[in-house]
């Protein structure tokens, strides 16, 4: 369904932060993608989007590909309209406009026509949004605005979402709950994600296959669970030992805390 | 007593136009961040042509009024299209110094094409005035004026608030990113944008000449606009709405009453005390943005 192959991409022509890298999402699968601060996964959703346009970022080497047609080149309106639907980090809510006005934004690019049945699905998915449906996005809490954008996206009636950490700065009772109903979107729509998460055992659980990022560069993939049982990822992702206990970092000698991949 | 009456009732109808002038102004500061300095330019520019499709050629007043209006759009298209559409990605100053070119550039052609004279208007309404109950005399164009504004402002509204492509307007003025993730052509929003506040340029530009006469001093009313635009509060169209018909009222009750005492020139002067004054206390306008901030 997507593609990424061979992508390289650069912020002002000069500054490289994506160094070729390859990746796949099969249709109604999840996909994660875990990394630290600055290993480039927000940089990957951006390109598949189109907004790297918009930070004079581009790809400049290999092609994005969706639905066999390449689209790295194309607006985010233009992605949008192919079906994939961006969901930015922060929650990037439009403020002034009421729940329902913020939802509607979604479906201004297709036509009149079942507006009022996906504006009744999103409320299904989160009751949540009904009761607040006349109150100003801005005012809602975390949580709540989270679920609006994914709202906002799903009026969208996207065929992949691209999800920029979902979890940030949100209760974690909330982070469940937004998971659960996400599984349920994938079960029921069909719709494929790419999730980008720092907590990667949220991340692991909810995904069938995950790539790990380290400065640009993929450096294990897999099903998830089989990178759950990966020695290296328990101790440096997860913060497990190998006796599947929690360890202080005290404990460790500086050094070995540097894992060299490659 | 009737005096006062008198010059509320005329403030109410000048400010009608800053209002409307003011509208295309906030439209495009709200959807692209751009303080437009050519506005009242487009203004007079509007009411040049105007004059040129009523006198010059002779084409019927309706029709004549509608040509205009479509002049207007198609600069308001030409000028997103070809001269801001090249600044994307450029520092928002430079655009703003850029529409004060432009302006510049405009008031030369228009020296160029319709001389430095005040030109007098095609008369729109008839002339004539009526007296309700002794008190208040309004004439014929003041009346009009209201009405028209009131009209054209409660189109506008509908046209924002109730219309795909007005969503579409204030999602991208909250968020221009984010509206373009969600599929909203951007690109497209900002020529409306334009489009529209070329219109209304076009229409106050039509109504305010006709009681100034046609001139390239008539501009300033730009710059009145922006009073009413700063004052109201950048993103607030209702603080428009309410502000320039106050702004009209307080300019004429001052060039009534306090010009004897000081010569004259305090209606140019007094909207800008008041600007000064209001950006002291409330630097973003009365009915400004508060930054929405959840604590």
């Amino acid at each position: 369904m997507l593609q990424l192959v061979n992508v390289e991409v650069r912020y002002h022509e000069v500054i490289l932060v994506i160094r070729g890298i390859s990746l796949e999402v099969q249709p109604g699968q999840i996909v994660s993608l875990l990394g630290a601060n600055g290993a480039g996964k927000t940089t990957i959703l951006k390109a598949i989007s189109g907004i790297l346009h918009h930070e004079d970022g581009k790809v400049s080497e290999g092609f994005v590909n969706f639905q066999g047609r390449r689209i790295d080149k194309l607006e985010p309106y233009a992605t949008a309209e192919a079906g994939i639907l961006h969901v930015m980090e922060g929650r990037r809510i439009f403020e002034h406009l009421s729940v329902e006005e913020n939802l509607l934004t979604g479906a201004i690019m297709h036509g009149n026509g079942k507006t009022h049945s996906d504006l009744e699905k999103v409320y299904t998915y989160f009751p949540k949004l009904a009761s607040v449906r006349k109150r100003t996005a801005g005012y809602l809490s975390g949580g709540e605005q989270q679920m609006v954008v994914i709202g906002r996206a799903l009026m969208g009636r996207p065929k992949l979402f691209l999800l920029d950490e979902p979890s940030l700065g949100i209760a974690p009772l909330l982070i469940k709950e937004i998971f659960d109903i996400l599984n349920a979107i994938n079960r029921d729509e069909g719709i494929s994600m790419l999730v980008v998460e720092q907590n990667a055992r949220i991340a692991l659980d909810f995904s069938n296959y995950g790539y790990v990022l380290e400065n640009g560069r993929i450096v294990l993939d897999g099903p998830s669970d089989k990178i759950k049982q990966n020695e290296d990822i328990k101790e440096f992702y997860l913060g497990l030992s190998e006796l599947g206990s929690r360890r202080s970092y005290k404990d460790f000698k500086h050094y070995s805390r540097r894992k060299r991949w490659l | 007593m009737e005096n006062i009456l008198n010059y509320i009732i005329a403030g109410l109808a000048n400010g009608c136009i800053y209002s409307l002038v003011a509208i295309g102004f906030v439209l495009i500061y709200k959807s692209s961040g751009i303080l437009n300095f050519a506005q009242g330019t487009i203004v007079i520019l509007n009411a040049f042509v105007f004059y040129s499709f009523t006198i010059q050629l002779g084409i019927p007043m309706v029709i004549a009024i509608l040509l205009t209006l479509a002049f207007g759009a198609l600069l308001g298209f030409v000028i997103e299209r070809f001269i801001l559409d090249r600044l994307i990605g450029q520092p928002i100053l430079a655009v703003i110094i850029l529409t004060l070119a432009f302006s510049e550039f405009l008031k030369g052609i228009m020296n160029l094409g319709w001389g430095t004279d005040i030109l007098s208007a095609p008369q729109l309404f008839p002339r004539g005035n009526i007296t309700i109950l002794n008190i208040v005399t309004l004439d014929y164009s003041r009346i009009a004026f209201l009405v028209i504004t009131f009209f054209l402002i409660i189109i506008f509204a509908i046209f924002y608030n109730k219309t795909k492509i007005g969503l579409a307007m204030k999602a991208t003025s909250d968020d221009t990113i984010a509206a373009g993730s969600v599929g909203i052509r951007v690109r497209r929003v900002f020529v409306v944008t334009w489009i529209i506040s070329c219109i209304t340029a076009a229409a106050g530009g039509i109504l305010v000449t006709n009681v100034m006469g046609i001139h390239i001093q008539v501009a300033e009313i730009g710059f009145k606009a922006m009073a009413v635009a700063l004052v109201g509060g950048l993103q607030s169209l209702p603080g428009i709405i309410i502000i320039g018909p106050a702004m009209g009222i307080i300019e004429f009750l001052s060039a009534a009453y306090l010009d004897p005492l000081v010569d004259g020139g305090m209606r140019d002067l007094v909207p800008f005390i008041i600007l000064l004054i209001v950006l002291i206390f409330r630097p973003s306008g009365i009915f400004g943005w508060k930054h929405i901030e959840r604590i």
